[in-house]
């Protein structure tokens, strides 16, 4: 059955797999379980991490491909939901860490703290700030790519301009904030 | 890819807007330094904070992804104000209507839409929450759902006072000519 589907293209073997057809699915695993796994070591850099992204990524998968659109793009697709697994995990392990020094306030219980709340609320008054000593535009960029959660082109049709410039405009958005976050913090220090 | 990855593309594979073959050649390069894959992390924990950011500051925006209005914008914009923050009909109509329309159905012209007519369309309360993203003299443009949607300021409240970016809830009264005549805005935002 395999050595048939493994003839096929992604795009087919996407739409059988969107059709509940699970070796279908399973011939993509076996067609991309290397790639994934190569590109999962190359975030992290960590074996045993790039496993359990990887792991999480076809799991992500299984469950989202039924809103895949363009089946011949399926390893792009697989790559997005990585990152997006890896961002993900950076947020967990924030909202970790502020878990962690609220544990060192010994509640008592498993409800929010106010010095839990204080240190979300100091992250947030953080940026906050660092976002207020930007340019407008700058602000307007970072919010139409990360509240508005818009693509480059769409943001380019937006403004009215090319993707390129969109990426330009975003990355020099991002490194001021970056630098503003670091200044922040050292005014704190 | 022997020397270090240029930020903007980072930037660009973080957001998931690389092309594939680039991608591929930025991945064969992440393997083997642990420096440009410090910055990759750094990018996407930076990206993960300002979601969370916005999702706590203007959660009804953040949490509703949208697309460009394929229809517009000012019309998209009250109708995404209206239907989802809720619409207080006003207890009077204007100008000469010889068949006023009921508040309800000016609004499902917005939603549906379509050109309104002038005279009528009864003014109408309404409440919405959105970010700035022009300025102007007396004059306010807010991002709101689907759409943009211009506000005229109270008498004496400088637009300076609501930079672009920031949050902001409105209450006034929709004009027949799409803007909305603020009675009162509150800066929820940064």
């Amino acid at each position: 059955m395999i050595q048939n589907l493994a003839n096929l293209s992604d795009k087919e073997l996407v739409g059988r797999a969107q059709r509940q057809d699970a070796p279908a699915f399973g011939a993509l695993v076996e067609r991309y379980e290397l790639q994934l796994l190569r590109l999962c070591t190359a975030l992290t850099s960590d074996p045993e991490a790039a496993q359990e992204l990887a792991q999480t990524t076809w799991a992500k998968a299984f469950e989202a491909i039924g809103h895949l659109r363009e089946g011949e793009r399926f390893f792009g697709w697989l790559r997005q939901i990585a990152v997006n697994q890896l961002r993900d995990g950076f947020k967990r392990r924030r909202l970790a860490q502020v878990q962690f020094d609220e544990a060192l306030h010994d509640s008592p219980d498993e409800s929010p703290t106010p010095e839990g709340s204080v240190l979300r609320g100091e992250r947030q008054a953080e940026i906050s700030r660092a976002l207020r000593t930007l340019s407008e535009h700058d602000r307007r960029m970072l919010a139409l790519r990360f509240a508005q959660e818009l693509s480059y082109r769409e943001i380019a049709q937006e403004l009215g301009t090319t993707e390129g410039t969109v990426a330009t405009w975003l990355y020099r958005a991002k490194e001021r904030l970056r630098q503003a976050l670091d200044e922040g913090k050292g005014r704190q220090v | 890819m022997a020397r270090h990855v240029g930020g903007l593309l980072i930037s660009r594979y973080a957001d998931g807007e690389l092309a594939p073959a680039l991608a591929e050649r930025l991945e064969a390069h992440l393997v083997d330094c642990a420096a440009c894959r410090g910055r990759l992390h750094e990018d996407l924990s930076l990206g993960a904070e300002l979601r969370s950011h916005f999702a706590a500051v203007a959660p009804s925006i953040a949490a509703a992804p949208v697309r460009p209005a394929r229809r517009p914008l000012r019309y998209a914009a009250l109708a995404a104000a209206a239907v989802i923050l809720g619409v207080v009909a006003s207890p009077r109509l204007v100008g000469d209507t010889p068949s006023p329309i009921q508040p309800s159905a000016g609004v499902n012209a917005f939603a549906a839409g379509l050109p309104q007519q002038t005279g009528q369309v009864a003014p109408v309360y309404t409440a919405l929450q959105g970010f700035v993203v022009a300025e102007g003299t007396g004059q306010l443009t807010l991002r709101v759902g689907v759409g943009k949607v211009r506000i005229d300021l109270p008498s004496g409240v400088p637009a300076k006072d609501f930079p672009v970016g920031s949050a902001v809830i409105v209450r006034g009264i929709a004009q027949a000519n799409g803007n909305i005549e603020a009675a009162s805005i509150q800066s929820i935002a940064p």
